[in-house]
């Protein structure tokens, strides 16, 4: 039986730029943005993938390469007993497209990566932040804001406070 | 007062009501915006965030070790699973080999803490719905859960047993003590819960047929867990992807099929047995042996040998202050926590805190489920549907 990467390579030849395995030995493919939907939907179509729960979606800030961002999707295969991650390239001002057609619990997940690392979705159905207050400024997750928040006051204790 | 101007075009007339953040059955402080129409749930949004503490971004500037205090405080009903997650994550990422004995003790501790939180799940969601008995029941059970979280850690609730590479010192007789008294009369407390519920004819009518959620809408929503086994989905991590000798351990994994309020509740009520099950079978089976990893490149010394040996002070000093350089790379860990699957999706660049540490949270993902449950249903309802997915804000929000 071929493995996931091995279909993947062979259907979308170029469209999946990278492949691999993390530390756990599971396998990792790093696909192009415009294939994004496309792959997504295969692997979710395919009797012999089935990768029907989309069980995480983050997104990783490289602060200094260029794209910036990667966007990391965990897929699980429930009947072949499979884990895949997909990984997806974009910059600070660009979009990637939204998976919460194809996998409605994305909606959530990725309002979540906007909020805190600011990548917008393109298609996404109600693209608000979700955990931090609608009047924020930047996104918290991000490596150039700093831990102690944007404006918040700094708190130092006088005399008078003890 | 219903908001005369807030007319829909289907010339339906529906009043905005936020149910939450102060209610008490949100269980903690979730805001449901609902659009009603008389008693019908038309359209119903969480808003969350009210306890976002920003602990991803904390993360990032604590040494692996100071991270794991922090999940306790995420699901804080479920301190152990949680913990167990990080340290997994981290153990898969540095290739940390953890002694049998330490595993079978980290298994008989979250399955005592999966029976600790689906008790406050059954006592919480029974007094949702009127049935006071229940909770004061439960929380009798728990009450002796909590002791021996006190025995293993001196700490009730945020214990931080599990340490990187094993546990932080082995366990008690005192604790062995506890565990066995706990085993021996688990099973006619059990009866007790059922007796009060299962079949309880005002129980069935509010929970039967309601907030139903099909196989395929609990995939396609990311429903994990309990939740996800009472649609009919068989999925269990503990079982399809083992981890942490599970494999060693004779259980069921329960299943109902209806995708109910009535069905979640019987999956969850049927695995306070199964984990009393492996409860038993840990304790009966505990290998000897140590508790914490020799891989000395990551995991501190024994104490005494540290108190003798200049070397071994030096090093457990430096492993406690400056941590340890886990290699470059990334993992996703996920366990089965008593809510769902729980994720820890952990890069490194090589340096001694983590690069990336993001945490999938089984209620963040389960909440999402409930519009579509509430759609078209009585606001009373919404009350039992709220509970029967289990949430804990806490990890909602983080």
């Amino acid at each position: 039986m071929t493995t996931t990467l091995e279909t993947l390579q062979s259907q979308f030849g170029t469209k999946v730029l990278e492949t691999g395995e993390n530390r756990m030995g599971q396998p990792v493919a790093i696909i192009s943005r415009d294939s994004l939907i496309e792959i997504m939907t295969f692997l979710r179509d395919d009797a012999n993938q089935d990768y029907k729960l989309l069980c995480d979606l983050t997104a990783v800030d490289g602060y200094q390469v260029s794209p910036r961002f990667t966007v990391v999707y965990q897929l699980r295969s429930l009947t072949h007993h499979a884990i895949v991650t997909l990984k997806v390239k974009v910059d600070a001002d660009e979009s990637v497209p939204s998976v919460s057609g194809i996998y409605p619990t994305a909606n959530w997940l990725e309002r979540e990566v906007y909020d805190l690392m600011g990548i917008t979705f393109e298609g996404h159905p109600d693209l608000r932040r979700i955990v931090t207050p609608d009047h924020w400024e930047g996104h918290p997750l991000r490596k150039d804001y700093p831990l102690r928040g944007m404006n918040e006051p700094l708190f130092v204790p006088t005399a008078d406070d003890v | 007062m219903p908001n005369e101007t807030n007319i829909t075009p289907g010339n339906l007339r529906t009043m905005t009501l936020n149910m939450g953040p102060q209610h008490p059955s949100t269980h903690g402080v979730l805001r449901l915006e609902l659009e009603l129409d008389g008693e019908i749930v038309h359209s119903c949004r969480p808003h969350i965030g009210y306890l976002h503490t920003g602990v991803e971004k904390e993360a990032e500037y604590k040494t692996y070790h100071q991270v794991t205090p922090m999940t306790d405080r995420l699901d804080y009903l479920s301190p152990m699973s949680n913990n167990l997650c990080h340290c997994m994550a981290v153990e898969q990422l540095c290739g940390i080999e953890v002694p049998k004995r330490a595993q079978y003790i980290r298994v008989m501790l979250t399955e005592l803490t999966r029976i600790a939180s689906h008790l406050v799940w059954l006592g919480t969601s029974a007094m949702d719905l009127g049935a006071m008995t229940v909770f004061l029941y439960c929380f009798r059970e728990r009450e002796m859960i909590l002791d021996m979280y006190e025995e293993v850690s001196g700490v009730r609730m945020m214990s931080s047993y599990f340490r990187i590479g094993g546990l932080r010192e082995d366990i008690t007789p005192g604790l062995i003590e506890k565990v066995r008294e706990f085993v021996r009369i688990f099973p006619d407390r059990w009866k007790e819960y059922d007796g009060l519920l299962t079949k309880n004819p005002i129980f069935m009518n509010r929970t039967k047929g309601l907030g139903i959620m099909s196989a395929e809408d609990a995939v396609a929503y990311g429903l994990t867990g309990p939740s996800l086994r009472g649609s009919g989905v068989k999925w269990d991590l503990r079982k399809d992807a083992p981890y942490c000798s599970y494999e060693d351990f004779d259980f069921e994994i329960p299943v109902e099929t209806n995708g109910d309020v009535y069905s979640r509740y019987m999956v969850r009520l049927r695995e306070l047995l199964e984990s009393w099950k492996i409860v038993k079978q840990a304790l009966e089976n505990l290998p000897e042996g140590p508790v914490m990893s020799d891989n000395r490149k990551y995991c501190p010394p024994p104490k005494p040998e540290a108190k003798k040996n200049m070397e071994q002070l030096i090093h457990h000093f430096l492993l406690y202050s400056e941590g340890f350089k886990a290699p470059e790379g990334e993992v996703y860990s996920a366990v089965e926590a008593p809510k769902g699957e729980l994720g820890c999706y952990l890069v490194s660049d090589g340096s001694n805190k983590p690069y990336r540490w993001h945490w999938r949270g089984p209620s963040f993902v389960n909440l999402q489920s409930l519009p579509v449950m509430a759609k078209g249903r009585y606001i009373a309802d919404l009350v039992a549907m709220i509970g029967s997915i289990d949430i804990v804000l806490g990890e909602v929000d983080r």
